[in-house]
């Protein structure tokens, strides 16, 4: 699952320097775009108020944390990779973040600084699993999803004390503009700044030749192990971020407030066109299925269908959307 | 002795594994006061990981992956408490559910067969698909199933609890037989090299789909045993059983890769996983740890193999 090349994908060696392949690329980033325009049209048409500014917002608000979570989620698919702690990460950062905070303004750089690093050093963990002891990345993720999920367990002791701090609460919450709120303008910056990187730093051209051919990779002398273990470690940073965020959103702390992000990033990325096999796709994408996903998610609720018929319907979309991509991908390559 | 040293040699997963169950049923029975009802009820709560394990690792030994097995045994169990509680009759909606894990199954294999979706997408998004349902027939925790059914995991045969020769003859009466068919074969070749498997004649589509096919009714299985021992339904009863499935697969030498494993293999890394549980109980330490020591059981049974293969083709993992 992780290494196979995609049938009738390119491995040579040009592929791998250009990482692109023009049609079937332009198809993968424009489908999502199509499915989000017009889920977004028959919303509207059944509830005109997701043309009001507010529940703009409240759309925005859920996106921007949930595209945090699956900025490291992208990146390590995009080499063929996966990272099932992206949740149980969020969540740890959460209980860590709340803690320390305790309500205070003062603590927001500390609780910052220590749930970065404990983010870093999960994904540290993973990267090394992965790399040096030749861990399949389902395992190794899912062996440290486990342990964080116990770390969040005995740090708590099974309840979560402390609060979010007013400042950031403020940041996440706060609308200015009509739709803006701070979180918002830190996903489109972490948007900027992954989406320059994937396509105009040598940093970014490492990551979809290790995704497209590790083997030819390292023939071009390319850094795949580090490039691998960066990645990780950008993963767990980035998780950790969105439970920070999270912490301002919800207020407080949670036992598993995060875990839904372990498959909702997942999802997002795949309905946003990145392959599963590694070496194509794009952020740009995640941030069109992160908005599908949290679009689906508020438009079934408005519509006053129970959770029951919601799990259907996001079960049945995924497919389709999948179905739908993989057809067009295929027809165009 | 000879057939005894070729499998030790291809598969040192499983008499590890097993070595470790041992130790922890020794440790575990050493501190802790037993009696032959608390044994037969406790390993009555084990046969549903077994089962749904079996048919996750019978996935995985095809190259694919199942998250759907959680769900499946959910909408399992939902089915017959909702059922039975409102009509009667739980052996009928057994039979009910059985027929819906039979169908969630047959989907997942043809589109991950057929269509050539991502097995991890597919069987993500019908996990989604069969919670929803399960909400849907029981809302909220309850229902009721009938007494002859939840009598069934204290029954003694002879000196044994039935759960535990359920245990026992799963691999000899399921597996031997299977691995010893064409399927098996077909199975196993198939995880391992599609295309080479393809050339030999095999049908490698029909095989994956009953992979996927077999994992649901082991999961299905698994959600009935659940329904005995809880004597009710809970639409979120087996959310946390789709990871614990991978992971016993894992500990018990299944690879990941495809193409190799047995069922003696994934029975001993269910167990483990669920006893680290009741050792760690018994030995008084916070029951929070009992997944920092899963997850760590779960990593060094992958990394001590695959070390010891590096080493023993002879260069450094790079």
């Amino acid at each position: 699952m992780t290494t196979t090349p995609e049938p009738g994908g390119p491995g040579t060696a040009t592929a791998v320097v250009a990482a692109s392949h023009p049609r079937v690329d332009r198809v993968r980033q424009l489908v999502p775009v199509i499915v989000l325009v017009a889920m977004y049209a028959i919303t509207v048409a059944i509830a005109p108020g997701y043309l009001e500014p507010p529940q703009i917002g409240s759309l925005l608000q859920l996106a921007s944390i949930l595209g945090i979570a699956a900025v490291g989620q992208t990146l390590v698919i995009l080499i063929g990779g996966i990272d099932l702690s992206v949740g149980a990460v969020a969540t740890l950062s959460n209980l860590v973040a709340a803690a320390i905070l305790a309500g205070s303004d003062a603590s927001l750089p500390v609780a910052l600084l220590v749930v970065l690093a404990v983010g870093a050093l999960v994904g540290l963990g993973n990267g090394l699993l992965i790399q040096y002891l030749k861990v399949p990345d389902l395992v190794a993720t899912l062996a440290s999803m486990t342990v964080v999920v116990g770390a969040g367990l005995l740090f708590t002791q099974g309840s979560p004390k402390g609060r979010s701090a007013p400042l950031l609460n403020a940041l996440v919450t706060g609308r200015f503009l009509g739709v803006l709120t701070g979180g918002v303008l830190i996903w489109l910056a972490v948007s900027v700044v992954v989406i320059l990187f994937l396509r105009r730093s040598a940093g970014g051209r490492y990551v979809y030749a290790v995704g497209l051919n590790r083997e030819a990779s390292r023939y071009a002398a390319v850094p795949v192990g580090r490039t691998v273990i960066l990645l990780y470690v950008a993963s767990g940073l980035m998780a950790a971020l969105a439970g920070f965020l999270l912490t301002g959103y919800t207020g407080s702390a949670y036992l598993a407030s995060g875990d839904s992000y372990q498959m909702q990033t997942i999802a997002a990325v795949i309905l946003g066109g990145t392959s599963m096999f590694g070496g194509r796709g794009g952020y740009g994408g995640t941030i069109i299925g992160v908005l599908i996903t949290v679009l689906l998610v508020s438009a079934l609720r408005v519509v006053g269908i129970a959770q029951a018929g919601q799990d259907i319907a996001y079960g049945v979309i995924l497919l389709g959307m999948l179905l739908l991509l993989t057809r067009m991908a295929r027809r165009s390559a | 002795m000879r057939p005894v040293r070729t499998y030790l040699r291809r598969e040192p997963s499983v008499p590890a594994a097993w070595a470790v169950l041992l130790v922890i049923v020794l440790i575990w029975l050493a501190g802790s006061s037993v009696s032959v009802l608390s044994v037969t009820i406790m390993i009555g709560q084990k046969v549903p990981l077994v089962l749904a394990s079996i048919g996750a690792a019978i996935v995985i030994m095809s190259r694919g992956i199942d998250l759907s097995v959680g769900a499946v045994l959910t909408v399992v169990n939902t089915i017959i408490a909702a059922g039975t509680a409102a009509f009667g009759n739980s052996l009928a909606w057994i039979g009910v559910g059985l027929a819906v894990a039979l169908v969630a199954g047959l989907v997942n294999g043809l589109c991950v067969a057929w269509l050539r979706l991502p097995p991890l997408i597919v069987t993500l998004a019908v996990q989604s698909i069969l919670l929803g349902v399960a909400l849907y027939v029981l809302p909220t925790p309850g229902g009721a199933v009938d007494a002859w059914l939840k009598d069934l995991p204290l029954v003694l045969v002879g000196p044994f609890p039935l759960m535990l020769l359920i245990v026992v003859a799963a691999p000899l009466l399921i597996w031997y037989p299977l691995r010893r068919s064409r399927f098996g074969t077909a199975l196993l070749s198939s995880g391992a090299d599609e295309s080479a498997a393809y050339a030999s004649g095999i049908n490698v589509r029909r095989t994956v789909v009953s992979s996927y096919v077999l994992s649901a009714l082991f999961a299905g299985l698994a959600g009935i045993v659940m329904s005995m021992n809880t004597g009710s339904g809970d639409p979120t009863i087996g959310v946390p059983f789709t990871m614990n499935t991978i992971a016993a697969a894992v500990v018990g030498g299944v690879s990941l890769a495809g193409g190799r494993g047995t069922i003696a293999g994934p029975i001993a890394g269910a167990l483990v996983v669920s006893f680290i549980g009741n050792l760690l109980f018994s030995m008084g330490v916070n029951s929070y740890w009992q997944y920092v020591v899963t997850g760590a059981v779960l990593i060094v049974a992958i990394a001590i193999p695959a070390g010891l293969r590096a080493i023993r083709a002879g260069r450094q993992p790079s």
